[in-house]
């Protein structure tokens, strides 16, 4: 029994980190097209991905987006949760169904929807709807990150700060928000990495100046078929475990997603 | 400020809940320096009552004075109180010493002083040591000592506590009340308390008010409410009463006789004012208020069960006819004579108990 069951954990592992294991692998072939097994070790192919114009561009471009639709997110999404979590109001209901339908609806539906919202106000080449788009989609994650933080603070501690004389806006910035900071630090990495990976709506809402990586990622495969797409998939595995591994040294992971209690 | 002004004082106030009234008109006045605890079971509008007092909710009527002044508008932040509540809400980020003078520094008071009064306050809850830790790194005890400090540093008019030890063990329960009333009195600070526990209340208050959906029942010293109950629901949550059905045989102004299971007690009049000879009524027993009788008079019955409590035992004992009674006997004769199963008669004991129209 115990070893079946360990023989399933490990099937499970190899099954979720094969294809990774496989794209890795493959950055090193010497041969100029992707294939299994590989033959030889070359640097060749990180280096191509690193210097190829479209790679630069599109990853400084990612950066941005990610960086500015994740703050953005982060200040919609606090003062929503923080209204949701504390008032009762008519709306209330709605506005958290709203906010949390990006869930619901594919992220192509979303990308065409703001494309065809943004042409017809003449936007569509534009940065904004890159953005705004990016907002969109990570929103549902920032709140849910952040209503668990709000969830888990003790709102005594509010009440207590008052009684002892602190007026209302010292309350916030002395206790709120310091109680709030995993959540908001926890919320705005993933919103970060989530950006930084979609694929599907920027696809839609991109243009040539304002492609983000994926998409300059695909925009190369239709072309080429060397392994540079391996070494860079390598690079971005090396990239986001290093953020998830740092978020998670300082900030605690199940804090964040809710999966664990903070409260003792 | 003169001295003989009420340190509060509440005018009627009242709380709902949409259609349902968590507080009915609450009157009270509390001397300055006074302890008063507001008891009463789970749900009776305790913390309710506590934070109409603190400012956490709005009075749907009447008003409240701290300190001779009118604060039934003020926000909680100029209401001038010290809070402490069950959870500690000790906040984390923030070391015990910077706990403490969060009011001190909302105040605007300079650095130095900050540090001297935290640092005096500290020392009166015996955590000078502590005053580095995160409030995580101490036991519940010892957080709680640190939220005390914390709303007595700023030297509030008034001192709110919700259920503080109710999070705490036994031992270490009683060992904070002793504290905590010895600060108390050391400071002279005005004291509302809330408990649901009534040896709590009895052991640490000057005066208790007994809270039952929403209503003050009756506000007294402990032994006003432990030997004169005003009402029903006094006489049965304070002490372990059991009830015992019997007849009112006549009264005059001060005092009644009644019967009950062939015994004749003696016992107020006022609660049986109105109440006619011959009427049924209700006699609260206490373990005191029998005592076993040698040979074959008195009310007779069976040992059910004995809690021995060492100087004393409390026996349960059915008896013939009048339900269960619980009474109090000497530790040694209970070990010696009445276990479980045993014969007993009893008698009127020296203590004397409260009766009610039968409810
Ligand atoms: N915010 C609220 N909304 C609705 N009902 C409430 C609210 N706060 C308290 N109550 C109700 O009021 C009653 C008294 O509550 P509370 O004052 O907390 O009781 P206690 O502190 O004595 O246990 C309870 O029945 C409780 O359910
Ligand atoms: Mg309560």
């Amino acid at each position: 029994m115990k070893y079946a069951f360990r023989a399933l954990v490990v099937a499970l592992l190899g099954f979720v980190l094969l294809p990774a294991v496989v794209a890795c692998v493959s950055a090193f072939d010497t041969r100029a097209l992707i294939a299994f097994p590989p033959q030889g070790f070359t640097w060749r192919w990180f280096h191509r991905a690193l210097t190829y114009e479209d790679f630069q561009v599109g990853f400084v471009n990612s950066l941005y987006v990610a960086a500015i639709a994740s703050t953005l997110a982060i200040l919609v999404g606090s003062a929503v949760a923080y209204a949701i979590d504390r008032y009762d109001f008519a709306a209330k209901r709605v506005l958290e169904a709203v906010l949390l339908a990006p869930l619901a609806i594919p992220h192509f539906t979303i990308g065409l929807g703001a494309l065809i919202v943004a042409s017809q106000v003449g936007a569509a080449r534009g940065w904004f709807v890159v953005v705004a788009c990016h907002v969109v989609l990570v929103l549902p994650f920032v709140l849910r990150s952040l209503y668990v933080s709000l969830k888990n603070m003790d709102p005594r501690l509010e009440s207590a700060a008052l009684s002892l004389g602190a007026k209302p806006g010292r309350v916030l910035l002395t206790v709120t928000l310091p109680g709030l900071a995993p959540g908001l630090a926890g919320g705005w990495i993933f919103a970060a990495i989530l950006s930084f990976n979609e694929f599907t709506a920027s696809l839609f809402v991109t243009v040539q100046r304002t492609q983000t990586l994926p998409v300059a990622m695909y925009n190369y495969v239709r072309e080429y078929a060397d392994p540079s797409m391996a070494a860079l998939s390598a690079l971005y595995i090396l990239l986001t475990t290093v953020v998830l591994t740092l978020a998670n040294r300082f900030l605690g992971l199940g804090r964040i997603l809710g999966t664990e209690d903070v409260r003792h | 400020m003169s001295g003989t002004e009420d340190a509060l004082r509440l005018d009627g106030v009242g709380k709902q809940f949409g259609t349902f009234t968590a507080l009915h008109e609450a009157w009270l006045r509390v001397r300055p320096g006074e302890f008063v605890t507001l008891l009463g079971p789970s749900g009776c509008g305790k913390t309710t009552l506590l934070n109409l007092i603190a400012g956490f909710l709005e009075a749907d009527a009447g008003e409240i004075f701290i300190g001779g002044k009118l604060v039934t508008q003020t926000p909680v932040w100029e209401r001038d109180i010290g809070i402490v509540f069950q959870s500690y809400a000790l906040f984390p980020h923030m070391d015990v010493a910077r706990n403490v003078g969060y009011g001190l520094r909302a105040r605007g008071v300079s650095r130095a002083e900050e540090a001297a009064r935290v640092a005096e306050a500290l020392a009166m809850v015996r955590l000078s040591s502590m005053a580095g830790r995160r409030p995580r790194q101490l036991s519940g005890g010892q957080q709680q000592r640190v939220a005390l400090a914390r709303a007595l540093v700023i030297r509030p008019s008034l001192l709110l506590l919700d259920e503080p030890f109710s999070a705490l063990d036994r031992n270490l329960r009683m060992e904070m009340q002793f504290e905590l009333k010895e600060i108390q009195q050391k400071l002279g600070v005005t004291t509302i308390f809330v408990t649901h526990d009534q040896a709590e209340a009895m052991s640490m208050s000057d005066r208790i008010a007994v809270m039952s959906e929403g209503r003050i029942l009756q506000l007294d010293t402990p032994e006003g409410v432990y030997r004169r109950p005003a009402h029903r629901f006094v006489a049965g949550f304070i002490g372990d009463a059991t009830v015992l059905r019997g007849r009112l045989k006549g009264m005059d102004g001060v005092s009644a006789g009644v019967e009950a299971g062939g015994l004749t007690f003696s016992v107020p009049a006022a609660p049986l004012e109105g109440t006619a000879p011959g009427a049924e009524v209700d006699v609260f027993l206490r373990p005191e208020h029998l005592q076993p009788a040698e040979g074959e008079a008195g009310l007779a019955g069976t040992v059910v069960s004995r809690a021995y409590l060492g100087d004393r035992a409390e026996l349960l004992v059915q008896t013939e006819g009048a339900g269960r009674v619980m009474l109090r006997v000497p530790g040694l004769a209970a070990l010696e004579r009445w276990p479980a199963g045993a014969p007993i008669r009893m008698a009127v004991g020296s203590a004397e108990p409260v009766a009610f129209p039968a409810g």
